[in-house]
């Protein structure tokens, strides 16, 4: 990154190559559409580029490179909704060696996934998709750490209540 | 502690084990253990939803992206290189100009036509001879 940061296009590049999955796939688990995913995430190192200078490398990458996108995702919200109002998602393709149960499993994952409001699902999209921790999160999305873990364990409730099991058992205490 | 704070303690030390202020809600509360065991399957469960493959073509276009970023501070450099030129040529132009033409004519002070000499003579022997 340092590289990146005095401007070199071919760490660009490099950078590029090994994060893209990631960064991909964050995208994709926030907005449930891959077309958009491709436009944030092109976005999103398009503004690491212009960014790079304010990379300090005291600070972890991955946090540095998951807060660029994380409020890319929550400031272009708008436009994502209505990108998808004008054009109705494509139905999920699933790999069709997957047995039926794990389709499934993934469809309602998905489906509680995007039905959580953007900063609960955010949270939860750094968290387990991004791998961060607790405290990255919070750093990634400009929050405290209590408020980070506040989102996340609202979201996580509603997570468990919908995709069912023991845990929506009401609470007795 | 009742069921909330004892799944936010859980929630908030997920991965590291029960914390130890809630173990005593989770001895008498079905629901919170169960809850407990949810949380921790969680993880796992979401891992089921799968991203697709970047395009193809991902990297290549994220670098275009950039490099079509540069291309207008290039172009204002040549805008600002070409303006120069101009302005320079322009000047040498002008120089030519004026060196071709000369120095400019001298301006000429209005001077009074001289006086007749008969006259001057008749008005200063007229104060002589009748002062």
């Amino acid at each position: 990154m340092l590289r990146v940061a005095a401007g070199d296009e071919a760490a660009f590049a490099e950078l590029v190559r090994r994060t893209r999955r990631r960064v991909y796939g964050l995208v994709y688990r926030f907005t449930g559409r891959a077309r958009e995913a491709d436009d944030l995430a092109q976005e999103a190192y398009l503004r690491v580029w212009l960014a790079r200078d304010r990379y300090r490398p005291e600070a972890r990458f991955s946090t540095w490179l998951y807060t660029v996108v994380a409020r890319l995702c929550l400031n272009e919200r708008d436009r994502i909704v209505r990108r998808a109002a004008a054009a109705p998602p494509p139905p999920e393709t699933p790999a069709p060696d997957d047995p039926v149960e794990r389709r499934e499993e993934a469809a309602a994952v998905r489906k509680a996934v995007l039905a959580l409001p953007d900063a609960q699902r955010m949270a939860v999209t750094l968290r387990y998709f991004g791998d961060l921790s607790d405290r990255d999160t919070a750093e990634a999305m400009g929050l405290s750490l209590a408020a980070a873990q506040a989102l996340l364990f609202r979201a996580r409730q509603k997570l468990l209540e919908s995709l069912g099991r023991a845990s929506s058992a009401p609470l007795s205490g | 502690m009742d069921c909330e704070a004892t799944r936010a303690a859980l929630s908030a030390a997920e991965g590291a084990g029960v914390p130890p202020d809630a173990e005593g809600h989770l001895v008498s509360c079905g629901a919170c253990r169960a809850w407990a065991l949810d949380l921790e399957r969680l993880s796992g469960r979401l891992g089921e939803w799968t991203a697709p493959e970047p395009a193809e073509d991902f990297d290549a276009r994220a670098i275009a992206l950039v490099r079509r970023q540069r291309r207008p501070a290039r172009r204002f450099v040549a805008a600002a290189q070409a303006a120069v030129f101009l302005l320079g040529a322009l000047a040498g132009y002008a120089g030519v100009q004026l060196v071709r033409r000369g120095p400019p004519p001298q301006e000429t002070a209005a001077v009074d036509p001289p006086l007749d000499v008969t006259d001057e003579y008749v008005a200063v022997f007229s104060k002589e001879r009748h002062p």
